[in-house]
């Protein structure tokens, strides 16, 4: 078994993975807004 | 340049070299060599990774892609953090479990020798170029300002990397990343504000915005879907995972970065750093070519940006020419002017009609300079047979170059020589670690002692650093530096991802099959690039590689089954 210690701040990984996706999703969706703004 | 500016570019360039090399001195095996002692923090690993991918072609060239085609190249990066949960969740896990230096050594466990060679022959020879095109991007820069031979210029560059990563290896190459990061991003954001000041002050930062925008530099979603096109939403969510997968998963310059980690979790959070990250840090390169492309709209720009070269043909038969060119240039932008003008008052009017006009007269003008710069690259071509008349890596620099102050200039160049020397250090480290561990050690000689392939290790680092320097000098560059450097990852990162994904998730295939479909995926996508140039984007070719290597792996390997069937019932 590999020794590792569980991730920083949460429980499990998967709560920094949806992190991630979180913030890409926000990202595409504020450059959507900002593409259609002008278009 | 000024003094100053040489003062401040070659005593940074210095005070890394010798810092690094101070700090790392008396490597005493190859784990410390090529591992670093697994002592890095997730911090530490992020801004690796993160300075790894980042080289001068980012700096020099993005900006300069903004200001000629919008900020749709953006997109490109939308596939990162997908990968980055991938490689968290399954690469990475198995890379620690196995202990391995290098990527490619869990392909002989899984597979055999022939396979592991083949992976990491794919990935020196991709990443030897790679290398290669690195050093160039600001050997020519430099050459270009100081009127050397590139010969020269290359060799510097080359000279000081060498000295700091064939001394301190792995751990001199993350030490010297985290102060050459703090470089690059410092400079970046004052590149920035420096853009921004210099706009007109009648000129707001919502107009400026409002103006890139209105003139079409803010397209950074685009949606439909073609092959042949190289930047929209589909090509950068789905080809761009793959590309990503493959980089930051089994390219040997990446996966040393974290492998270094102090554990597995902190491994896992660099990459999400890099994931959290790397977004808004292309958005903030690609925004400054925006404000310098708004600058140009009130300042007239050079009819070419290579003011080297167009000097040259000044002193030309050609010049003549050159002169009328630059004069019809000079008319039409001072109508564009004029245009602009009526458009900003449009938008501060919110007079939907005047914007609508003034576009269109902008547009018509656009055209017009358009013509004027096809006409000035064919002069210099006629005027200096063989000379690159591309002039969108040399926009930024340009800029920097005739509006910055002295300081300033200094600054940013260490920040192109430092993005160059951070990728260039992690490259020449994960070619040495590659030859050493997957091609001398495994199949030349098993059985010397470790002080033994510690030489080797530094001594392949040299070698691959004079090959990169020899295709430096050698390179003719493609259209433009940032999508040259992805066109030559996605002609073999395809493949070797496909090998891997076999490896993780397709655990009945054995070597030969996965062997076979390899070189058949190798050809497609080499096929893809000589004869369907036009039709097919390079993104894909990482799709069409990783595919094809998965199902050929799994034809060739129902075969075999159906061959053992055979022989087992006969």
């Amino acid at each position: 078994m590999i020794d590792e210690h569980k991730p920083p701040l949460f429980k499990g990984w998967n709560t920094w993975y949806w992190i991630v996706l979180g913030v890409m999703l926000v990202q595409v969706i504020l450059f959507f807004w900002l593409t259609n703004l002008f278009s | 340049m000024n003094l100053l500016d040489w003062i401040i570019l070659f005593g940074t360039l210095l005070s890394i070299v010798l810092y690094g090399t101070w700090k790392t001195r008396g490597a005493k095996n190859i784990e410390s060599y090529l591992k670093g002692d697994n002592t890095m923090k997730w911090w530490m690993i992020g801004v690796s990774i993160m300075a790894t991918q980042a080289s001068a072609v980012t700096f020099l060239s993005t900006p300069g892609q903004a200001m000629e085609d919008g900020m749709r190249f953006l997109q490109f990066y939308f596939g990162l953090p997908l990968a980055m949960i991938i490689i968290s969740v399954t690469m990475v896990p198995i890379y620690y479990r196995l202990k391995v230096y290098t990527a490619y050594e869990y392909l002989e466990t899984r597979f055999d020798l022939k396979t592991r060679t083949l992976a990491a022959g794919l990935f020196l020879i991709l990443r030897g170029l790679s290398a290669g095109i690195t050093l160039f991007a600001p050997s020519i820069v430099l050459s270009s300002i100081l009127g050397w031979n590139i010969i020269v210029t290359t060799m510097m560059i080359g000279v000081f990397v060498i000295i700091y990563t064939v001394s301190g290896g792995t751990r001199a190459v993350s030490l010297t990343q985290r102060t050459q990061m703090a470089i690059i991003m410092g400079g970046m954001v004052l590149a920035g504000f420096m853009a921004y000041s210099l706009l007109p002050v009648h000129v707001s930062f919502g107009e400026t915005v409002q103006l890139a925008g209105e003139l079409g530099k803010l397209n950074i979603i685009t949606t439909n879907f073609s092959m042949s096109d190289r930047f929209n939403i589909w090509s950068g969510l789905i080809a761009s995972t793959f590309l990503f997968l493959s980089y930051f998963g089994t390219d040997q310059s990446q996966v040393a970065r974290y492998l270094g980690g102090k554990s597995l979790t902190e491994s896992r959070m660099g990459l999400i750093f890099n994931g959290l990250l790397k977004i808004p840090m292309q958005f903030i390169i690609l925004f400054i070519g925006v404000l310098v492309f708004v600058f140009y709209l009130f300042n007239q720009p050079p009819v070419f940006h290579n003011q080297t070269l167009k000097n040259k043909v000044a002193k030309t038969e050609y010049a003549g020419t050159m002169n009328e060119l630059e004069t019809s240039y000079q008319s039409v932008y001072q109508q564009k002017q004029e245009t602009v003008t009526s458009l900003l008052e449009g938008i501060r009017q919110d007079d939907e009609a005047s914007i609508a006009t003034s576009k269109n007269e902008y547009y018509v003008l656009k055209k017009q300079e358009d013509s004027i710069r096809t006409e000035v690259k064919k002069t210099i071509s006629a005027a200096l047979p063989g000379a690159k008349t591309q002039d969108r890596d040399y926009m930024f620099l340009n800029f920097v170059l005739s509006y910055l102050p002295h300081g300033i200039i200094g600054l940013l160049l260490a920040v192109m020589f430092s993005a160059a020397m951070s990728s260039m250090a992690s490259e020449l480290n994960a070619l040495a670690s590659t030859t050493t561990v997957d091609i001398y050690k495994r199949s030349f000689k098993p059985e010397a002692s470790p002080l033994h392939y510690l030489r080797a290790s530094r001594f392949f680092t040299i070698m691959w650093a004079l090959i990169a320097m020899a295709f430096a000098m050698l390179a003719n560059m493609a259209e433009n530096l940032i999508q040259f450097v992805n066109i030559v990852g996605s002609l073999f990162y395809g493949t070797i991802l496909g090998i891997f994904l076999v490896a993780f998730y397709l655990k009945a295939i054995r070597g030969t099959s996965v062997f076979i479909a390899a070189v058949v995926g190798e050809l497609a996508v080499l096929t893809c690039y000589f004869f369907y140039y036009d039709e097919i984007a390079f993104l894909y070719y990482n799709i069409i590689g990783c595919v094809l290597v998965v199902l050929v792996a799994w034809i060739a390997h129902w075969f075999d089954q159906g061959k053992e069937i055979k022989k087992a019932t006969s």
